[in-house]
């Protein structure tokens, strides 16, 4: 199958009167109650997860609780109860392997923005988001997944997680070229939405300037010219 | 603003998106539904926890075509009610629902409209797999990348499946009216 989407309706030439007949098959009206049962269930889904929307606090701890529960365990099997004299040569030991443990981590990571299949891409921007603040070489694997790869929602998820380094000049910089040069929308609309919530004044006035004067796809001006009127109402 | 963008944003956080989603396809997706089920309560309820799945497995949107992925909850959804209620037949028509065929045959006066009658009847007759293909490649996907990703199978597959099912809706046109058919 070649990557371009093929038009159905021409592929039927064999069938092409009885496709034409299918296109007569009736069509039934979404009743009014469709819509008000789906608004009330989605209001009680949302009153019930705010009722245990407390809990969601713990969840970003729950990996280091449990790694921390095993490490414990660990420590007492294999070393058992040290002395006092041994204590510091053992933390230095422990701070080191931790060390090791989070730059292979990082590599980890940083390979899996290189991998073929893109939700693996995918997973590897989420695994380094938290880690972009203060780390250049990730910023830059980001800067360059959010640029240049195949895949729109991998530009988009990196641009996401580029937010907070975007008051950073070459992040900056080269996020708004790429507002101007992405021949895609979506791209486009990201980039947009990721200034406006993260761009400094000078960005955000570029923006709207590149907007008012049309070299952003219609849909993306009225996205920030939308956003720009409802902050000044 | 696409589907895909709106998703996006869903997965960021902004559930007033789903929202957009829900008006933007409800009413084609309940038709497609009640193609499926043929009980319009049956149709309303796949349709309202297709869009509630939508919001409870934003995270697993991998980019695509929403709409395909959409497609696809919600026939999973189809087959699943089929499965836990065996004993009420996938394709038993809805008491409450007028039966088509009787409904049609007030208006079977022209040649055309007799021939479209029958299409529809045998299209009724299909089994469930060969009539959502059908329904699906004519009336909500123009290609096959994204009626593969609708039906969770390759471009390949559902090309495969589209032509089969064809051709099972001239054999069925056939078997009820076997003079007339192929007009």
């Amino acid at each position: 199958m070649p990557d371009q989407p093929i038009d159905i309706g021409k592929e039927m030439p064999e069938n092409e009167a009885l496709w034409a007949e299918l296109g007569e098959t009736p069509r039934s009206e979404a009743p009014a109650s469709l819509r008000r049962d789906f608004y009330r269930r989605l209001r009680e889904r949302s009153e019930r997860s705010t009722r245990w929307a407390w809990l969601e606090w713990l969840r970003p701890l729950a990996p280091a609780a449990i790694a921390l529960v095993i490490g414990i365990g660990i420590g007492r099997v294999d070393f058992g109860p040290e002395t006092t004299a041994d204590a510091p040569v053992v933390a230095a030991e422990i701070a080191s392997l931790r060390g090791e443990v989070t730059a292979l981590s990082r590599q980890f990571a940083l390979a899996r923005l290189k991998d073929d299949n893109a939700s693996t891409r995918l997973d590897g921007i989420a695994q380094l988001a938290s880690l972009a603040v203060e780390d250049d070489e990730i910023a830059g694997g980001l800067l360059e997944a959010a640029t240049s790869d195949p895949v729109a929602s991998v530009r988009g998820a990196a641009l996401d997680a580029l937010g907070p380094r975007l008051r950073d000049p070459t992040v900056g910089r080269r996020i708004a070229d790429l507002l101007l040069e992405t021949p895609s929308v979506l791209v486009q609309l990201s980039v947009a939405d990721l200034i406006m919530r993260w761009g400094d004044d000078n960005m955000i006035e570029d923006l709207v300037d590149a907007a008012e004067t049309r070299q952003l796809y219609p849909d993306v001006s009225r996205f920030v010219l939308e956003r720009v009127r409802r902050k000044t109402v | 603003m696409s589907d895909e963008q709106l998703m996006l944003w869903l997965q960021q956080g902004d559930e007033s998106c789903l929202g957009a989603l829900f008006e933007r396809h409800h009413g084609n997706l309940f038709s497609f539904c009640l193609h499926l089920v043929k009980d319009r309560a049956i149709a309303e309820d796949l349709v309202q926890e297709a869009f509630l799945r939508v919001l409870g497995k934003r995270r697993s949107y991998r980019g695509g075509s929403f709409k395909a992925w959409l497609y696809n909850i919600a026939r999973n959804l189809a087959f699943d009610h089929h499965r836990r209620n065996a004993r009420s037949r996938f394709q038993q028509p809805d008491e409450t629902t007028p039966d088509p065929v009787e409904e049609r045959d007030a208006e079977r006066v022209t040649g055309a409209r007799e021939r479209q009658a029958r299409v529809q009847d045998a299209l009724a007759a299909l089994p469930t797999a060969a009539r959502e293909v059908i329904l699906l490649g004519r009336f909500e996907f123009d290609n096959y990348v994204d009626l593969g990703a609708a039906l969770g199978c390759t471009p390949g597959a559902a090309k495969v499946r589209l032509h089969r099912a064809m051709k099972a809706l001239n054999a069925m046109l056939d078997q009820l009216n076997p003079e007339a058919s192929h007009a």
